[in-house]
């Protein structure tokens, strides 16, 4: 049978647990309102079983149950990716930061929360680079960074077998071959047909995809950009860094950008006042204009 | 083009500097996605009951305060739509940061009650709103709030009835104890219309003499400058606990830039975080929105804690963007259409522009876009040119203007002086002195290591360390308290030089034995007691506002911003013996032996007092010899009016200004 309570109860509870950072024990709760509360600490548990039937507060049962307001758990998510960082941690080493960031919570919340950003593509699960343990980084991995060492190895054999084809009977163009059809049978699903045309891409859709990829990025890297916020051009520049290596190509794809108004530019209002090297870090115009932010335009 | 010569220039007033004037011409297309962003967020704190924030950015000129009036002026609009019983209107508070990290949460308080306590034309200030608003939830109040309102206020000439309605009223709606009862007590008489000007003086934290804040019936504590502005913090949440779902409060901070006195000190920024968190976690039904300029937001970014920053723009991040071309055209037309007799003849002109030229005004527009400041100034240039039929003005940056420089600093010095009280000498000095140092002496510097108590600003330089001490406590035992702290400093040797500075319209009266001993202490010691003429206050609160003001790109000279290095470099060029002199008036090398004598200090207590009285009662009333009264007069005309030859009355001497 559920309990009822006076709406200024159940008003004092959630102050409660608004006010606090971390869930609650029944005990906890009862220490902070208990004085003023019209409820007996009796009836508290039940209380909070209630109100967590209802969909008002989340809970986690266990020998000492511990209650929580559902928005505390993005305050939870938010801190799970401090706790990451720009790093890639293991399991371990980010329960480690997470015991000390998310005070209270039970060890299986918090890996559900866990699960959850997983799901939600805000964490990501990358296969180990050294050992059996995977990681967890806050940034996509780069296929490149697992399979660049073993394909520079692959190629300085093909390359080595080649030099030294003639001794061995057979001429270089034999073991590229060679190696391109170990390749095809190894991989069918990635290689094309070997009868299709590749068709080149015309230099416009070329420029129009990478383009494009710059505005993809933006929100990849920085999903508050799809609201209006302000991205770095630095900063975005240092991430397309392998895309587009140039300065001077990044900044016209970026002025491109801005006179379709798919993005807008924000100019730094006092340039002069700024380092030669910072000042230079911005894109710039050629007219003496300097730009430091980007942001989509709606 | 004769037609128009007679016309007003519709595209003059291109900066909005206060967001409680609703916007001169408002385009809805323009910014729409951060204004949405905003009454979303408002939205959030009506119906989920939290506190949220939103952070807005963009170019000097491109209509933050312009979005903040806008927003403003939809709330009223809504809840004029909505009705009696209906959506209400927000309370909307203003902040421009000018201030230092010190004094955060008593300028933040200073800047909420002014809102709070601000009324127009015949309504119910913001205060009256909201207290009104929680009397008629509570059931204390019923039927017509003002009407209620008025009664009570008839009732409480005759009885006792504040100690009966308010009492009840805080038990019901305070149950987490924020709101003191000294607090109650002054919400009371605001409430009820008594001792309106000393309860808003309170309020705002000024220090009040006893016996004034005997009439309020409050006591007074001698409080440390960390327990003012604790209590400053505890006073604004308390506030900010009277908000309601339905009437939420938002607070708009702007000038975030001015927290920072250079491109090296973070002590303003780091406390700019702190005070919002602390707004965040401590209050419910509230909205915090930021404005700062896009070139500032990387300097937040380093220098801000980042749970801070998660709090500053929890709900959003938006940027104002420059105005593309078909905005900007909207902006035109729709300053034009503002006009009745402009729009009349532009009816019959067939042209979208005109009296403009299209090919004219697109040069403006880069790219990139233009910001809507730059935009209407170029277009004002146009329209004066077409009216005087000059060719149109090339698009130029402006140039550097000394005149204009020299214009803004006077205009901000006279509005200084008209508006100046002593309760805001320690804003002007703990802001203005430190950025004044750092211009002109280069080998000073402030200290950031913690001052001794007593002591609120040291700077260390060539000559060691010279500690500053603001002196202006109007409330006696609290004086005596911060005189007391001074005096070990000195023996301890822990300055080189102690300053200790009280505002000249703040003398020591006669019954202030006390304080006069410790002062005299002071001076045995070796500290100098300066007064500086409320001139050179009011040149020092010109200054640091101009410097503020660039920091933040709100000194437009003709579309274009002027930066803080430029009006640093034009005040150095310009201004330099000037700024030494002002310099020299608040940190003396020497004591000046004519500056201060306690038959002049007995003076301007006696004028202050009774505006008028003659040399003889003078004499009479400090049981001096007439001809002592008029040889300390000789060289004080700037303190004290005097008539006659010899000097026969004195008077209370008020600025030139001030008129």
């Amino acid at each position: 049978m559920s309990i009822q309570i006076s709406a200024e109860d159940r008003d004092l509870l959630f102050r409660a647990f608004q006010q606090s950072s971390q869930p609650l024990t029944a005990k906890k709760l009862w220490d902070g309102i208990g004085k003023v509360s019209r409820f007996k600490e009796s009836e508290l548990h039940g209380v909070l079983n209630d109100l967590a039937k209802e969909g008002s507060l989340k809970t986690h049962r266990a020998q000492r149950s511990v209650f929580w307001l559902p928005a505390l758990e993005e305050e939870a998510k938010t801190k799970i990716l401090q706790a990451l960082g720009d790093e890639r941690l293991s399991k371990s080493a980010l329960e480690n930061r997470l015991k000390s960031r998310l005070v209270g919570w039970p060890v299986q919340q918090r890996e559900n929360l866990l699960t959850r950003l997983v799901a939600a593509k805000s964490v990501y699960k990358l296969p180990p680079l050294k050992g059996n343990y995977g990681l967890y980084s806050a940034r996509p991995a780069d296929p490149r960074e697992y399979l660049d060492k073993a394909f520079t190895e692959l190629a300085r054999k093909i390359l080595r077998l080649a030099e030294n084809s003639e001794p061995a009977g057979f001429t270089p163009e034999r073991v590229f071959a060679v190696a391109e059809e170990l390749w095809r049978s190894a991989f069918p699903q990635a290689v094309t047909a070997p009868s299709a045309p590749v068709i080149e891409k015309k230099e416009g859709e070329k420029e129009k995809d990478l383009n494009d990829a710059i505005i993809g990025r933006m929100l990849q890297r920085w999903p508050a950009a799809a609201g209006g916020a302000l991205v770095s051009v630095t900063e975005l520049r240092r991430e397309l860094d392998a895309e587009i290596p140039q300065k001077e190509d990044f900044d016209r794809r970026i002025l491109e950008l801005a006179a379709t108004e798919k993005i807008a530019l924000h100019r730094h209002d006092y340039p002069a006042n700024l380092e030669p090297t910072e000042r230079e870090a911005l894109v710039t115009d050629n007219h003496g204009n300097f730009y430091i932010g980007i942001a989509l335009r709606a | 083009m004769d037609v128009i010569k007679t016309l007003p220039n519709p595209f003059r007033s291109s900066v909005v500097s206060d967001p409680w004037l609703p916007p001169e011409t408002d385009v809805q297309s323009v910014h729409q996605t951060a204004f949405a962003r905003c009454c979303e967020a408002i939205a959030v704190v009506r119906s989920r009951q939290r506190a949220t924030s939103v952070l807005l950015h963009g170019e000097a000129g491109s209509g933050k305060t312009h979005l903040l009036a806008r927003l403003r002026a939809h709330l009223i609009a809504e809840a004029k739509a909505d009705g009696p019983g209906g959506v209400q209107e927000a309370v909307f508070i203003s902040v421009r940061l000018q201030t230092s990290a010190r004094m955060i949460w008593r300028h933040l308080l200073r800047r909420t009650v002014d809102d709070l306590l601000r009324r127009e034309g015949n309504n119910l200030s913001q205060l009256e709103r909201l207290l009104l608003h929680r009397l008629g939830e509570t059931g204390l109040a019923i039927g017509d709030g003002r009407r209620w309102l008025t009664q009570k206020r008839d009732e409480s000439q005759n009885q006792n009835l504040l100690r009966h309605l308010i009492e009840p009223f805080f038990e019901r709606i305070d149950v987490a104890g924020r709101i003191g009862y000294q607090l109650r007590i002054v919400l009371g008489f605001l409430l009820l219309g008594q001792h309106r000007g000393l309860a808003g003086a309170w309020l705002r934290g000024e220090s009040l003499p006893e016996a004034e804040l005997e009439k309020l019936g409050l006591a007074g504590d001698a409080e440390s400058e960390e327990e003012l502005e604790e209590r400053a913090f505890r006073t604004v949440i308390a506030l900010a606990s009277l908000a309601t779902s339905e009437l939420p409060i938002i607070f708009c901070f702007d000038q975030i830039e001015a927290l920072q006195l250079d491109g090296q000190d973070r002590t303003g920024l780091v406390a700019f975080g702190q005070m919002m968190s602390a707004l965040h976690a401590e209050s419910r039904h509230v909205l915090l929105i930021s404005c700062i300029q896009s070139a500032f937001l990387d300097t937040l970014h380093r220098t801000v804690r980042t749970s801070d920053l998660a709090r500053i723009s929890e709900y959003a991040e938006t940027s104002l963007n420059a105005l593309t071309w078909s905005e900007g055209l909207k902006l035109i037309r729709a300053r034009m259409e503002k006009t009745p007799e402009l729009s009349a003849l532009r009816a019959s002109a067939g042209d979208a522009l005109w009296p403009l030229d299209e090919a004219e005004v697109k040069t403006i527009f880069t790219p990139t876009g233009c910001t809507a400041r730059m935009l209407l100034s170029y277009c004002a240039e146009l329209f004066e040119a077409k009216r005087s039929g000059d060719q149109a003005p090339p698009h130029e940056p402006a140039p550097a203007a000394n005149l204009f420089l020299d214009q803004e600093l006077e205009s901000r010095k006279k509005k200084s002086l008209e508006g100046s009280v002593s309760s805001q000498t320690d804003q002007i000095i703990t802001h203005g002195l430190p950025a004044l140092i750092q211009l002109v002496r280069n080998k000073w510097r402030q200290s950031d290591k913690r001052p001794p108590p007593g002591v609120d600003l040291v700077f260390e330089g060539p000559h060691g360390r010279v500690g500053l001490s603001l002196c202006n406590q109007q409330h006696y035992p609290s004086l005596s308290t911060k005189l007391g702290h001074l005096i070990n400093p000195l023996r301890e040797k822990q300055l080189d030089r102690l300053v200790v500075l009280r505002d000249s319209r703040l003398p020591l009266g006669p019954k202030a034995r006390v304080n006069r001993a410790k002062r005299d202490q002071l001076l045995q010691h070796g500290a100098l007691w300066i007064e500086p003429s409320i001139e050179s206050l009011a040149v020092l609160d010109a200054l640091r506002q101009l410097l503020a003001d660039a920091n933040s790109g709100e000194i437009d000279n003709r579309g274009h911003p002027i930066g803080r290095r430029t009006v640093e470099d034009w005040l150095l060029s310009n201004l330099n013996s000037d700024l030494n002199d002002l310099l020299e008036q608040m940190l003396p090398e020497e004591a000046d032996p004519h500056q201060f004598s306690e038959l002049l200090e007995a003076l301007c207590e006696l004028v202050e007092r009774h505006y008028l009285v003659s040399v003889g009662d003078a004499a009479a009333m400090l049981s001096r010899e007439e001809r002592e009264v008029i040889d300390h007069l000789e060289s004080q005309t700037d303190r004290i009016g005097v008539l006659g030859e010899p000097p026969a009355v004195l008077f209370r001497l008020v600025p030139d200004h001030a008129l």
